[in-house]
């Protein structure tokens, strides 16, 4: 009985294996990364960094270009042109270009949800001006194909938190959560290379504004702890002249730079008064001093004090800038709303609301800085 | 027929086994897409949910327990065939076959789906089923301590996919939980119901129980079994809750392998993929011990050779998973299993129990009169 039965099953296992599709890697072109525009008669133009291997070729990438009125159609379109079989699977990065993202993602994310093959570890950037101009880099500035090269420039950026959210898993459960709007980094061109340049605020889907990459670390201290990162700030000279040994380079320069190695940061926003949407936020940073550009007494305790009050200072500025550009906006990056909501009594909180109210909401920065350490020299 | 059965010691089982055969049948195709059903009823407060869900299924184990007690080594069949006559008490027999039967194929078909969304688009039906209709037949024809003996080496194999689950529990949001208790006490209890499918399955302890060596000791590996797989519901759960956003939560069919696809190591890039053709380990338990019952329960009944019964089932199954192409003919197909199966496994029980305790003293009470 036995014998038979494992024959019977050999049977299937030989003729039956040809019922699967078979995906052969000679043959096929492998997205790593695509940028999505809009033609001007409205049509999804897509341009893909497509990976293949062929034995007599020696680049791997080839740039290939579809177009239709729907992402799968382009890909489609894109797939007749090409010698290979364009799949999806590997696809790491999709890039829209600024108007597609003005316009609205939420079409084009539908895809990608809905395609079991896509990954969701893939991530999503806007471009500064078209996914098409960044894909289409000529190689020879760079060391490594695109396809991997923007991958990695995004990548990096999640791995040491540089960035936060942006893998299409993050965006799409951002994108439908109340209280809170999505980011996304922006890419653009810097003398031919690809960089990222900035942070795109989002409106539910839409793009509405940007702000600097210099204030990245900023949101990530409201998003969650923050360990190991750069930060940059500029000091007046003029409030911290007393400790300031430096007589050669002329007093005239209004401020100095200092740059510090965050070791623990945290943020966290309370609801202080929920008739009058008044919330605090309160952000604690530890640093560790990495390089300052004028001689500074370090050795006194009230020196450091003074210190830490002026970049606490400073940072307090640029987070009320931050919130007034987003209140302008009405995008509520930060999630105001999510805390907002979980003090609601029955814990629901349409967009409609918020909408509202968001604009009309005051929040207290708080922020407390100690630098605990400041290098081998102290001068 | 025979009321109480003997068995042969060579076919009994440990009691220690019931947990294994309790925990592998409850966790099967159910669990993938359960987050969802239980989220659009009980929303933020789905935990508590399961955890009513949890305590109400111990008590039904328990009351199925304590109907068996009543029996020196009696099962469901040789029960109602006792208490109703010998038509009436076979036709009881005979829907819980054929629910069996309908909740088999509701597992077989959503895994192919699962397949075909996720893997192969083409595979046709027939083909899935042909390769695991094999594999389960030859567990079956091993008699029931084989069918033991693969539900516990499965489980220990497939235990690990819990281990997955790490990467989507540190990205998950706590906010998306907040504020708790929000839900009215409805609410809860049709978040309980929506488990009936999920959890669903200990009934097989109603024909088991005659095998078991120390029946004494049964309690306890039962219950262990139902807590590990709501443990299970629960972590599942609370992860989705925290992981999609609640809007997103009630459109994902298979929550379960969402949460995986995220998880990427150097070495392996979509884990969910070694997760879906896995997952079969996860079925092949579930299949093969509701197929035995199957036949078992068949032989009980009618006297016909479980041999037999199998083939029969398996050429009606192959038959019947062609008439299936339809995303909505299977979650049809699904529901209908747990609407009867909610009746049958949740709320019949409760009725049995009195019925058998009357009928006892009745018996004990016209013994008297005749000594």
């Amino acid at each position: 009985m036995r014998r038979y039965l494992f024959i019977l099953y050999l049977i299937p296992v030989i003729f039956l294996s040809s019922c699967v599709q078979t995906q052969q890697l000679e043959q096929l072109g492998i997205i790593a990364s695509r940028g999505v525009d809009l033609t001007d008669n409205n049509e999804v133009e897509i341009t893909m960094a497509v990976l293949q291997f062929e034995a007599d070729s020696q680049d791997y990438t080839k740039v290939i270009t579809g177009k239709s009125h729907s992402i799968k159609g382009a890909v489609d379109e894109a797939d007749k042109r090409s010698n290979k079989t364009i799949v999806g699977g590997k696809l790491e990065l999709e890039i829209y270009g600024k108007s597609v993202a003005e316009k609205g993602i939420n079409p084009y994310l539908d895809t990608l949800r809905r395609d079991a093959t896509i990954p969701d570890t893939m991530l999503l950037a806007v471009s500064e001006t078209t996914g098409k101009e960044i894909i289409d880099t000529q190689e020879s500035g760079l060391s490594t194909n695109i396809g991997e090269f923007l991958h990695g420039l995004v990548q990096t950026g999640i791995q040491t938190k540089l960035f936060p959210s942006v893998s299409l898993q993050q965006l799409s459960t951002i994108i439908n959560n109340e209280g809170i709007d999505p980011i996304l980094p922006i890419i653009g061109l810097d003398e031919g290379v690809p960089k990222i340049k900035g942070i795109a605020l989002f409106k539910n889907d839409k793009l509405v504004g940007e702000v600097p990459i210099e204030e990245e670390k900023l949101f990530m201290l409201i998003q969650g702890t923050v360990r190991g990162q750069l930060f940059e700030v500029q000091l007046p000279t003029e409030a911290l002249s007393d400790y300031i040994k430096d007589e050669s380079s002329g007093d005239s320069e209004e401020n100095f730079t200092t740059t510090f190695l965050i070791e623990h940061g945290t943020g966290d926003i309370k609801l202080k008064n929920k008739e009058k949407l008044q919330f605090d936020t309160n952000i604690d940073i530890e640093l560790n001093l990495m390089e300052i550009s004028k001689k500074y007494d370090l050795e006194k305790e009230k020196a450091i004090q003074d210190l830490e009050k002026e970049v606490e200072k400073e940072v307090k500025k640029r987070y009320e800038k931050i919130l007034k550009q987003l209140k302008e906006l009405n995008s509520d990056a930060f999630g105001y709303g999510v805390i907002y909501r979980i003090n609601n009594k029955d814990g629901k909180l349409t967009k409609k609301e918020w909408d509202k109210l968001f604009p009309k909401i005051e929040s207290k920065f708080t922020v407390n800085v100690d630098i605990i350490r400041h290098g081998t020299v102290n001068k | 027929m025979e009321i109480n059965q003997t068995i042969k010691p060579n076919l009994q089982i440990r009691a220690f086994y019931l947990f294994f055969i309790i925990a592998s049948i409850q966790i099967g195709v159910g669990i993938i897409g359960a987050p969802r059903f239980i989220y659009m009823e009980s929303e933020r407060d789905s935990w508590i949910a399961i955890i009513i869900a949890f305590f109400y299924i111990c008590i039904v184990a328990w009351v199925m327990l304590l109907t068996l007690r009543q029996y020196q080594n009696a099962d469901f069949f040789g029960i109602h065939v006792d208490i109703f006559g010998k038509w009436i008490g076979k036709f009881f027999g005979t829907v819980l076959i054929i629910y069996l039967g309908a909740s088999f194929l509701s597992i077989l078909l959503t895994y192919i789906e699962v397949v075909q969304i996720f893997l192969y688009h083409t595979l046709p039906n027939l083909l899935l089923t042909i390769l695991l209709m094999i594999i389960i037949m030859y567990a079956v024809l091993g008699g029931f301590r084989v069918v033991v003996g693969v539900s516990f080496v499965f489980f220990i194999l497939t235990f690990w996919l819990l281990i997955v689950l790490y990467d989507p529990f540190m990205r998950m949001n706590w906010f998306n939980l907040m504020p708790v208790f929000n839900s009215s006490f409805t609410e809860l209890l049709k978040g309980a119901k929506a488990t009936s499918y999920t959890l669903a399955g200990f009934e097989i302890l109603l024909i088991v129980y005659p095998f078991i060596q120390n029946k004494e000791k049964a309690k306890l590996p039962v219950f262990l079994g139902l807590a590990f797989s709501s443990l299970v519901l629960l972590i599942i759960t609370i992860i989705s809750i925290g992981y999609f956003s609640p809007v997103g939560l009630k459109g994902v069919d298979w929550a379960l392998l969402i949460l995986v696809k995220s998880a990427s190591f150097t070495f392996i890039e979509r884990l969910d993929y070694i997760v879906i053709v896995v997952w079969m380990m996860v079925i092949i338990p579930n299949l093969a011990l509701i197929m035995w019952s199957m036949t078992y329960g068949l032989k009980r009944l009618y006297k016909v050779p479980q041999r037999f019964t199998l083939y029969t089932i398996t050429i009606i199954v192959l038959i019947a998973v062609n008439f299936f192409q339809y995303d909505y003919q299977i979650s049809n197909l699904t529901d209908l299993v747990a609407r009867i199966g909610f009746w049958i496994i949740y709320v019949y029980p409760f009725i049995l129990l009195p019925i058998v305790l009357i009928k006892k003293r009745i018996q004990k009470s016209k013994s008297g009169d005749a000594s």
